[in-house]
């Protein structure tokens, strides 16, 4: 199955350049579809939810929409978990729902080509690789590429729906 | 046989005689002329008697006259008989006299002309028990009293010479103390002027030093004050830094939102596909716009960070350098005290000193009385040494028994050495006080 989902990514890189999103959470690089990406904001206060996870740090209105905040840092386990000036929040539009997710910065929109975008490495760990969509190799870096929609609609993140009902 | 017998029978005639008072011998001699004269009246009495006897018993003339012939040739025996014992007595008597009164008067005449020569070493014997003799016991108890005064008379010169003697070493010692301490308090004076002018010299360098003390400490107060304002001034540069500092995160921050809203450009870009190519350039030299005014907005706020920091360390360093100036004002006001109280310590030492001439002038002063005083004794004690002199000289004449007369001369020449003594140590007496000769000669 993650075969064929690699070999579709292929195929569709193939077909065409892709642009992503580019951001950082501690030292690693991720990056994201920019067509998922609707809004990027600076971080501003929250409504906390009660009784909600940890890494879901509450609710905010934008533009009159209730959009959840998830901060990826701490569900990723992150150590340094800061909120400043820089700290970014990328709204995402994933399966008809907008949700903000919390990173350290966004660094870049970059172009891959198909070439450079390898498959991701299977290993059963939290961040399992159903969660990746391969790795980006850029000269030097090497930019993990996540699949938004299966990140943030996963069973664990089955909350957010949930919370967003609200 | 026979002289022996005599001489024992004159002698103790003579001793009888020495030892009869002039009272039982005139007396004796009284009564052997009275016997005579009365033998001489009872014969004539015996003769009358008897003639007028024989008148009246014999009627013979011739007869008569035969009796008073033969009576009267033994009267006349008789008589002549006494007449020659009477002539004897007489003689008698002069002998006696001449030997128990006259020849020991004569004697006693030379006794005394020889005490009178100063011979008191004679051998007086008593020649008896009576009168004369009592003289002689007599006049031996003098010789021997004069004797024992001119004994102990001697004695008592030589004592008092040698206590002269003494008295004019003493002198001679007292003198030359005198000298010695009359020129210790001339050197004592002298040193004395030395230390006053170092004291005096001493009080000025501390006035200066006082005086320097207090430049030194209007000048660390200056001082003080240049770091105060220089405080004041790093205080400044560090509010200024700070302003900056504020500024260059304004900066940040707003290269921040840029770089956001050009990353959301550069979405709205890639949504809009092939139309938004342009626009994605656009938003792509914005984005690096952004970055650049963030990096240089960084590498400011890190040269803000470290002058900042460095503004920090110098207002430290400066804070430091003020209180070290204060302590270095206060250290100097110590100095300057401590120089003050220096001066005002050396008036008083100066003041001290006066003082301490001034006892120094008065013992000068007590130490020339000294030196008249020493002077004085020695002439004392050189006339009491000639007195002693003459006195010995007088005793001299006298002969003691025990005593020979040659040690008279040795004693006269000791007294002559000893005698220039005291013109000898009148000497320094005088030589430290020349200075000072009118006194000593209106003395």
């Amino acid at each position: 199955m993650s075969q064929a989902s690699n070999e579709a990514v292929l195929a569709a890189a193939e077909a065409e350049n892709r642009e992503f999103l580019v951001f950082s959470l501690g030292d690693e690089e991720y990056a994201i579809d920019i067509l998922k990406v609707q809004e990027i904001r600076g971080y501003e206060n929250v409504t906390r939810i009660a009784n909600a996870p940890d890494f879901i740090k509450g609710v905010t209105n934008l533009r009159g929409v209730i959009v959840p905040i998830v901060d990826l840092r701490i569900k990723f386990h992150l150590d340094n978990v800061e909120y400043g000036g820089q700290t970014v929040v990328i709204v995402v539009n994933v399966a008809d729902r907008i949700v903000g997710i919390v990173v350290d910065g966004v660094s870049d929109v970059m172009t891959l080509t198909p070439d450079q975008i390898k498959p991701a490495p299977e290993f059963g760990v939290t961040l399992s690789s159903d969660f990746l969509s391969g790795l980006g190799s850029l000269d030097d870096r090497m930019l993990v590429l996540v699949d938004i929609d299966k990140l943030l609609t996963s069973e664990e993140m089955a909350l957010v729906d949930s919370t967003s009902h609200h | 046989m026979v002289v022996f017998g005599e001489k024992r029978v004159t002698q103790l005639v003579r001793q009888l005689m020495s030892n009869m008072t002039v009272r039982l011998s005139w007396g004796l001699v009284l009564a052997t002329f009275s016997v005579w004269v009365l033998i001489a009246c009872g014969i004539g009495l015996y003769a009358l008697h008897h003639g007028a006897n024989i008148v009246q018993s014999a009627s013979d003339p011739q007869a008569q006259q035969l009796a008073f012939q033969a009576f009267a040739s033994q009267i006349r025996w008789v008589l002549i008989g006494v007449v020659v014992m009477t002539l004897l007595t007489v003689a008698v008597v002069i002998w006696g006299v001449s030997a128990n009164v006259l020849r020991p008067l004569d004697r006693l005449v030379g006794y005394f002309e020889r005490m009178a020569q100063g011979d008191l070493s004679q051998q007086i014997r008593s020649p008896g028990n009576n009168e004369i003799g009592k003289l002689y016991t007599a006049m031996a108890h003098m010789q021997g009293s004069l004797s024992e005064t001119v004994g102990v008379v001697r004695r008592s010169g030589t004592t008092i010479f040698e206590r002269s003697q003494h008295i004019a070493s003493g002198n001679n010692d007292l003198s030359s103390r005198t000298e010695q301490q009359a020129s210790s308090l001339e050197e004592t004076a002298s040193s004395m002027e030395q230390l006053a002018s170092t004291v005096s010299h001493n009080a000025d360098n501390a006035r200066q030093a006082s005086q320097l003390a207090g430049d030194a400490t209007l000048t660390a107060r200056r001082s003080g004050e240049e770091v105060s304002h220089i405080v004041d001034t790093m205080q400044e540069i560090s509010a200024s830094s700070h302003q900056v500092a504020d500024i260059i995160t304004l900066i940040d921050n707003i290269a921040f939102q840029t770089n956001i809203l050009a990353l959301n450009a550069s979405v709205e870009a890639a949504r809009a596909g092939e139309h938004g190519k342009g626009f994605a350039v656009v938003a792509q030299e914005v984005r690096s716009l952004a970055s650049r005014s963030a990096s240089a907005a960084k590498e400011i706020r890190t040269l803000i960070d470290a002058s900042l920091g460095k503004v920090d360390v110098g207002t430290q360093r400066v804070n430091q350098a003020g209180q070290t100036m204060q302590d270095l004002v206060a250290a100097v006001q110590r100095v300057s005290d401590i120089m003050d109280e220096i001066a005002s310590a050396s008036e008083e030492q100066s003041n001290g000193i006066g003082q301490v001439n001034q006892a120094v002038a008065q013992m000068d002063q007590v130490v020339q009385q000294n030196a008249q005083l020493v002077q004085q004794a020695a002439r004392s004690a050189n006339e009491l040494e000639s007195e002693a002199a003459r006195l010995r000289e007088a005793v001299e004449r006298f002969q003691v028994a025990g005593e020979s007369p040659a040690q008279a001369p040795t004693r006269m020449t000791t007294t002559a050495t000893i005698a220039s003594v005291p013109t000898r140590s009148a000497q320094p007496v005088a030589k430290p006080l020349t200075t000072s000769q009118d006194e000593w000669e209106a003395f």
